[in-house]
C-alpha cells in the first residue's frame, strides 16, 4: 500500500545505492555473457583432446603429465584416458586415468606412472577411451 | 528486524543490516556451497538455464521483499533497489566462498564453468541474504508513535502475508531454502527408485500432517481454540495449498539439478514426494519463520 499517510521513507545513503548498483550490474553482466553463450555456442557432444608429457617426479621417474581438453559444447563425465607404452607393436605396459569431469572449454589434469621405462619403448600412446553425458 | 530507510540513515546502520544479512546468507546456504552436485550442475546447465535461475531468483527476492522482507508500506521501487542489492551481494558472497574452497581455479576453469557455478550457489544465498536482513537481529518496530497507524501498518503486514500471493512467495522460498540443501543430492533419487508405493504414500501423509501440524501451532491456534469453523476450513486450505507448493517446488528444483533425466514418471513422482518431506516443512514451517 502507497497510501498518502504513509510513514515509510524511501531514502538510501551512499554505500546502498553503491551495492544495489553493483548489484544491479553484476546481474546485468552475467545475464549478457549468459545471452551470449547461449546464442553463439552450437549444441554438439563433448570435443576430447588430449596432450601428455613426461614429467618425472623425485619418487616417480616414469611419470607422464595428461591434460585433458574439453573443446565442446557439453561437459564430458566419467572419463577414462587410457596411455600406452608399446616396442614393435606390442605393448609394453597400458596405464589409466580417470577424470570424473571435465566441463565444456575447460581443462582437467592428471598423472600416470609406469613401471617400465619409457625410453625402452619405441612408441607411446594415449586415447580418451570412454566418456559419459551427465 | 524491518528494514527501514531514511534520509539520515547511518552507514553503520546499513553495515548492521549487510552483517545480518551475509550471517543469514550463510546461514541457510552453506550446505549447497559444500555440495558436489551443486557445484556439477553449475557447469553442466546451459546458458539460457542460468538465466532463468537469475531471473527467478529475482522474482522470488522481489515477492519476498513485497510480502514480508520489508515495511509493508515500502513502494516497488525500493522493493526493486533491495532486490538488487541482495542479489549482489548473493553472487560476490558465493563467489568468495567458492574460491576460498578451492571450487574456482582460473587456470583450468572456463569463465562459463566459473560463471555457472556461482549463479547457481548465488541463487540460495541471495534468499538467505534477504531473510538474514529482514529477520535476523530485533524484532519488528516502526517508525511510528501514532499507536493506531502502528495496528494499521501490522495489519497490512498480515493482511499481505495472508494473501495467497503472499503465501505461495513465502512458501516457495521456505521450500527453496530447506528442501533445496537437499535436492541435488544423489539420495532423494536412490530414496525414489528404492521407495515402495505404501512408502511413498506414507511419505506424502506424513508431509501433510506436517504442514496441518506447524500450521495449527503457529498460525491458527487462536481461532481454532474458538470453535470456528472458518478457520477449521482455512487450517485445511493453507495446509493443502503449503503442499501443493512443496510438491511444485520440490518438482521444479529436481528438474534443474536432472534428476528427472532418463527416469520413468513413478520415479519422478516418488522423488518429488521423498523431497515434498522437507520441502512442505519449509513450505509451512520456513514461510512462518521467514516472516
Amino acid at each position: 500500500m502507497e497510501s498518502g499517510n504513509s510513514t515509510y521513507v524511501d531514502k538510501k545513503n551512499a554505500l546502498e545505492w553503491v551495492v544495489a548498483v553493483t548489484g544491479l550490474v553484476l546481474v546485468l553482466i552475467i545475464i549478457g555473457y549468459l545471452t551470449y553463450k547461449t546464442i553463439t555456442v552450437s549444441e554438439g557432444p563433448p570435443q576430447l583432446f588430449l596432450e601428455y608429457f613426461h614429467e618425472p617426479g623425485h619418487y616417480e621417474p616414469n611419470r607422464y603429465h595428461i591434460i585433458v581438453h574439453n573443446k565442446g559444447a557439453e561437459t564430458a563425465e566419467s572419463i577414462i584416458v587410457e596411455m600406452a607404452l608399446e616396442k614393435g607393436g606390442e605393448a609394453l605396459e597400458v596405464a589409466q586415468l580417470d577424470v570424473a569431469f571435465c566441463p565444456k572449454e575447460s581443462y582437467r589434469e592428471g598423472w600416470v606412472s609406469f613401471l617400465t621405462n619409457p625410453s625402452e619403448a619405441d612408441t607411446i600412446k594415449a586415447r580418451v577411451v570412454s566418456y559419459n553425458k551427465p | 528486524m524491518e528494514k527501514r530507510q531514511d534520509s539520515n540513515r547511518p552507514i553503520s546502520e546499513s553495515q548492521e543490516e549487510y552483517g545480518r544479512g551475509i550471517a543469514g546468507g550463510l546461514l541457510f546456504s552453506f550446505p549447497l556451497l559444500y555440495t558436489m552436485e551443486v557445484w556439477w550442475s553449475g557447469f553442466i546447465a546451459r546458458p539460457f538455464e542460468l538465466i532463468l535461475v537469475i531471473l527467478f531468483t529475482f522474482l522470488l527476492l522481489l515477492g519476498y521483499n513485497r510480502y514480508a522482507g520489508m515495511h509493508p508500506e515500502a513502494n516497488w521501487r525500493s522493493v526493486v533497489i533491495d532486490s538488487f542489492e541482495e542479489i549482489g551481494i548473493g553472487f560476490l558472497l558465493a563467489f568468495g566462498i567458492l574460491l576460498m574452497l578451492g571450487r574456482i581455479d582460473f587456470k583450468t576453469m572456463s569463465l562459463i564453468e566459473i560463471v555457472g557455478k556461482v549463479v547457481v550457489e548465488a541463487m540460495v544465498v541471495s534468499i538467505g541474504v534477504s531473510i538474514g536482513t529482514s529477520q535476523l537481529g530485533m524484532s519488528p518496530e516502526y517508525e511510528v508513535n501514532n499507536g493506531d497507524k502502528k495496528k494499521e501498518i501490522k495489519q497490512l503486514e498480515e493482511e499481505r502475508q495472508h494473501s495467497l500471493f503472499g503465501l505461495l512467495i513465502l512458501g516457495i522460498c521456505g521450500s527453496i531454502v530447506v528442501g533445496g540443501n537437499v535436492a541435488p543430492t544423489e539420495e532423494i533419487l536412490m530414496i525414489g527408485i528404492e521407495a515402495k508405493p505404501i512408502q511413498t504414500l506414507v511419505m506424502a501423509l506424513v508431509s501433510l500432517a506436517l504442514c496441518l501440524l506447524i500450521i495449527f501451532y503457529s498460525d491458527f491456534r487462536g481461532g481454532i481454540k474458538e470453535g470456528s469453523k472458518v478457520a477449521a476450513r482455512i487450517l485445511l486450505l493453507h495446509s493443502s495449498l503449503s503442499y501443493l507448493i512443496a510438491l511444485g517446488t520440490s518438482a521444479l528444483v529436481l528438474s534443474f539439478f536432472g534428476r528427472f533425466d532418463n527416469t520413468s514418471f513413478s520415479v519422478n513422482v516418488s522423488q518429488t514426494i521423498a523431497l515434498g518431506v522437507l520441502s512442505s516443512l519449509g513450505a509451512s514451517a520456513g514461510s512462518l519463520l521467514i516472516r
